[in-house]
């Protein structure tokens, strides 16, 4: 269900419903918007991690791929050896990529950007699946150690639909990237 | 949704399969088996085993005991048969088995490929029933033999996840 918000009627935006019962609903509704927000900020997506972490992901489904090859064409026995090193090497991806989704610099990590050669990392979470405040974390470059955060009540920026109000919830951001310079 | 949303889709749909596929490798690595669980098919190790209870099988051991249970292979049979051991002739090179079904009339020669009289423990066998778990694996039996559960199972999960979408 889409509609067309009184917010982002110039800029024929459409807007998604969302079930507004469900915090998790809501956050993924406002981690989606994260990149349009930013870039209207002026920053530019990066996507390195992302790559990188698809790249890690295919690749483990590539050794899958290979396992599934050597069960076909080979007995179990004379290939023993090999099959040990493939899944050696899927654990070691999958670590890897277990510490890129979960590692303290990149646990929540939604959005990266940059602008003027400068990097942004934003950060968001809710506290629980019953808590309707979406907590956002903002680091610049590489300042891991002195986040600007911020909570924002999901009720500030979706309406009683469940429809992301664009323009509240990019004055939040705003104000939090603007808290830097202070 | 753009292309890099689609392939983190793809990828987290290929995860089911995929994880499963290679935690089913290794538990072959652990237990030395190419079929470490395996589903009872028949009723011949009745009372032991009916059909559809759950195997855990060990292919690590030196050699097979008489009464032990063990899942065999024959060449250009796809099927592995689970029947416990009969009588076995051991040297310090290798171990014969000649193995009987509990519910059986006779042993399995006749099951054995032509000319075969004994299995070999090194060769043959698929691993020692170390574990089972009772009727767990009779849904495989129901999807591989009676096609109305296939495509009832099918159907539900096609409607789950059309309504999941929504």
């Amino acid at each position: 269900m889409y509609r067309t918000t009184k917010t982002s009627l110039n800029q024929s935006k459409l807007s998604k419903y969302t079930d507004h019962s469900s915090v998790v609903a809501l956050r993924t509704e406002a981690d989606d918007n994260l990149p349009q927000i930013f870039a209207k900020l002026g920053y530019d997506q990066d996507f390195s991690l992302v790559d990188t972490k698809l790249a890690l992901g295919y690749l483990t489904v590539a050794i899958a791929g290979f396992l599934y090859y050597l069960e076909k064409n080979y007995k179990f026995h004379d290939t023993k050896l090999v099959i040990g090193g493939a899944i050696f090497v899927y654990c070691v991806i999958c670590g890897v990529m277990l510490f890129l989704s979960k590692g303290s610099q990149y646990k929540n990590n939604k959005y990266i950007g940059v602008k003027n050669g400068k990097k942004i990392a934003v950060f968001t979470l809710t506290e629980s699946a019953f808590s309707p405040v979406y907590q956002v974390k903002v680091v610049f470059g590489e300042n891991y150690e002195s986040p600007v955060e911020t909570e924002i009540p999901f009720t500030k920026v979706f309406d009683n639909f469940g429809f992301l109000n664009e323009t509240e919830f990019q004055a939040h951001l705003e104000k939090l990237v603007a808290k830097k310079n202070q | 949704m753009n292309l890099r949303e689609q392939l983190t889709q793809l990828l987290t749909l290929a995860y089911v399969f995929l994880s499963a596929f290679v935690a089913w490798k290794a538990l072959g690595l652990v237990t030395n088996s190419h079929s470490p669980i395996v589903v009872v098919l028949s009723g011949s190790m009745l009372p032991a085993f009916d059909r559809g209870d759950i195997l855990l099988l060990w292919n690590r051991d030196q050699q097979a005991r008489v009464g032990d249970i063990v899942v065999y292979e024959i060449a250009d049979k796809s099927i592995p048969i689970v029947h416990r051991v009969l009588r076995e002739h051991h040297s310090t090179e290798k171990q014969l088995l000649l193995t009987k079904g509990d519910n059986n009339m006779q042993d399995d020669l006749p099951l054995y490929a032509k000319g075969q009289l004994y299995l070999n423990q090194k060769t043959d066998l698929v691993g020692t029933a170390k574990f089972f778990f009772p009727k767990l694996g009779y849904v495989t039996i129901l999807l591989t033999e009676n096609q109305y559960f296939k495509f009832g199972l099918l159907g539900l999960m096609g409607i789950s996840a059309v309504l999941t979408s929504e």
